[in-house]
């Protein structure tokens, strides 16, 4: 039993950058492939659509900075705080990455037939920026509370 | 897993309203280009399912049974549930058109097939019926039969254009990104590329045709 309360405590550590960076791949992607496929409709502002698909990376520094917060020794008392606080940050920022690739694809689509909306249309991929920071604030602040 | 197209939806340009472009924003050939990004088993049921519900006119001697074939066809090969609903929803304004144009010349439904989908049944126990018992599923029954009775042709070409340019639009919002949307596209192109190919003397002959079906007595679905 101690060796899996064990592992479960490292899963928590690595949990949010692993999950965080597997989500920007896929929103990167997603965002990516709709900037490629704008460039073929557009004859310029090219480095915006890149910019905006890029937006989903935001998570992996978020998981990094979380990982380096709750690295300390493994122990049956840190362990399964680590195991919850760290996994559930890394799922909500894999999924907050998946679903802003989503609104900046929406946004780069939008926004190639008709360029004046090309602010408010990232409003939305704000938003879920917006609620990923939520989670690492209180992922910080929470992990002072886990036993060194 | 579903397969989502963020490359090509974003590679393709936005479609105007049909009643209010002169320019077709994207050449077919183009558009043939851009859609060989689609998987093979999508590009596929996409040409299958085009060649069926296709704004451009089908040869006249094609038979119902063989415009049954096609559709029976599509429906067993199909994997995407919307597409039928697509599919399902221009047959059956094919089937109601032909059962508003016969009973305007007042006759009842012929014995044998004579149109596809799951209303035929309905409209021919309901024949009687001004709306065929349907005026909740078809709301433009009345406005349709209203154009057949003036026998203004384009003006009823237009109402089954802008019914079927609604409903694409209605599935490529419910499906951002999705084969759903690609398809959409392509046909919403071809009702597009339909209207705008009346031009002045295309027009007269498309007229001459449109005022035939109005008042002719056949009965194919494609008629």
């Amino acid at each position: 039993m101690e060796p899996l309360v064990l592992t479960m405590g490292w899963l928590g550590i690595f949990a949010p950058l692993t999950l965080g960076a597997i989500g920007s791949m896929i929103g990167v992607g997603r965002g990516g492939q709709a900037a490629a496929g704008a460039m073929l409709e557009v004859e310029g502002g090219y480095g915006r659509f890149v910019g905006v698909a890029a937006m989903p990376s935001s998570q992996t520094i978020y998981g990094i900075v979380v990982m380096l917060t709750l690295n300390r020794t493994v122990t049956l008392g840190s362990s399964p705080g680590l195991f919850v606080l760290g996994t559930l940050t890394g799922v909500a920022l894999l999924m907050s990455a998946m679903a802003q690739g989503s609104a900046c694809a929406a946004a780069i689509n939008t926004s190639k037939s008709k360029p004046e909306v090309f602010g408010i249309s990232i409003a939305p991929a704000a938003v879920i920026e917006g609620f990923a920071v939520f989670v690492f604030v209180f992922a910080l602040v929470l992990a002072g509370a886990i036993p060194k | 897993m579903k397969r989502r197209y963020y490359q090509l939806v974003a590679s393709l340009p936005a479609l105007p309203d049909f009643r209010q472009t002169k320019l077709l924003p994207m050449s077919r050939r183009r558009l043939e280009e851009r859609l060989s990004l689609l998987h093979a088993d999508d590009l596929d049921e996409l040409m299958r399912t085009e060649r069926l519900v296709s704004w451009h006119r089908q040869p006249v001697s094609r038979t119902t049974e063989q415009i049954a074939a096609m559709y029976e066809e599509v429906v067993a090969n199909n994997r995407t549930p919307e597409l039928l609903n697509i599919v399902d929803f221009r047959m059956n304004i094919r089937t109601l058109m032909v059962a508003l144009r016969l009973r305007r010349q007042g006759k009842s439904a012929p014995p044998g097939r004579w149109g596809t989908g799951p209303y035929t049944r309905i409209i021919e126990s309901r024949w009687a019926d001004a709306e065929f018992g349907l005026s909740a599923v078809f709301p433009w029954i009345p406005e349709a039969q209203m154009f057949l009775d003036r026998g203004d042709a384009l003006g009823l070409e237009t109402l089954m254009m802008g019914e079927s340019w609604k409903k694409l639009g209605q599935i490529s919002d419910a499906h951002p990104f999705g084969f759903e949307q690609v398809f959409a596209f392509v046909y919403k192109w071809d009702i597009l590329h339909r209207w705008l190919s009346y031009d002045a003397e295309q027009a007269r002959e498309r007229f001459e045709e449109l005022i035939l079906e109005v008042t002719s007595d056949h009965q194919n679905l494609f008629a």
